[in-house]
């Protein structure tokens, strides 16, 4: 069941909510709260639904319990047992076909698998950069 | 309570990300912009926005980090008066405020059921 599926049938439906619901849905993993807000709020504008994790652990539960993640938007280096990485790889083992981007402040990291990832989008990002991004992961899921 | 959803930012602070999840996407279907946080720090970090106005929180009293959710209420009594608290023990209670607030906005007329949501929420920790 998604979580579309489960608000009562009197919940509101506004323009704007419906064309969230026609955007992706992207799971955002970023440990720093400020910047997580902030790329929610554009990744909403851009039309996403989104869906927020504070760290890998968070993620990998969401990941496990949502029915619908289009596109998984995660930073690699976030405090904890597990890193964005940890998160790439087990979206390609549990979740084939979910997009992934790989986020950072810091370059990108030589000798990452490329398979782990569809694409690396340098921190910070412009909001154009993001949505370029999300259209080319998107061209990318539905190329195959 | 005589709000409009559109005019205002709710706090939803739980550490557990999927009642977090579940909770925040229903209020913001029903027209309210959220925020939320997994600690009691984050939430401070929230309420120090000044870009935002946050006009209600919404916290689970038990919260990782050190920062109970008491702890978390008082912090706003001081620095943040006025805002509106809400302090939920268990997802029932906070699925019934997260009900409470749609119900009140000027949008929904239409009786819901908070029951709902905990059983989503209970379903998706495969529970």
């Amino acid at each position: 069941m998604t979580i579309a599926q489960s608000r009562p049938t009197a919940a509101r439906r506004g323009p704007a909510n419906e064309a969230a619901e026609a955007g992706p849905v992207v799971l955002l993993v970023e440990d720093e709260a400020l910047i997580r807000w902030d790329l929610a709020e554009e990744l909403r504008q851009l039309g996403c639904q989104v869906i927020e994790a504070g760290n890998a652990e968070e993620a990998i539960a969401l990941l496990r319990s949502t029915a619908r993640i289009d596109i998984v938007l995660t930073d690699i280096d976030m405090p904890g047992p597990h890193d964005g990485l940890d998160v790439a790889q087990l979206v390609r083992a549990e979740r084939p076909g979910t997009g992934i981007v790989l986020t950072s402040g810091r370059l990108r990291p030589v000798g990452t698998n490329a398979e782990l990832f569809d694409l690396f989008l340098p921190k910070p990002a412009s909001t154009g950069a993001l949505a370029q991004a999300l259209r080319d992961v998107t061209a990318r899921r539905q190329g195959g | 309570m005589d709000h409009d959803p559109a005019a205002e930012t709710i706090l939803v602070v739980d550490g557990d990300v999927i009642a977090r999840s579940v909770i925040a996407a229903y209020l913001r279907d029903c027209g309210y912009r959220v925020l939320e946080a997994g600690t009691g720090a984050e939430a401070r970090a929230a309420l120090e926005r000044g870009d935002v106005a946050i006009g209600i929180v919404l916290a689970d009293i038990a919260l990782p980090g050190g920062l109970s959710g008491f702890e978390l209420a008082r912090w706003i009594r001081v620095h943040r008066p006025e805002v509106k608290v809400l302090l939920a023990g268990a997802i029932e209670r906070a699925a019934q405020a997260a009900g409470d607030l749609c119900e009140e906005g000027p949008d929904l007329a239409k009786p819901y059921d908070a029951r709902l949501i905990v059983d989503h929420i209970r379903r998706l920790r495969g529970g």
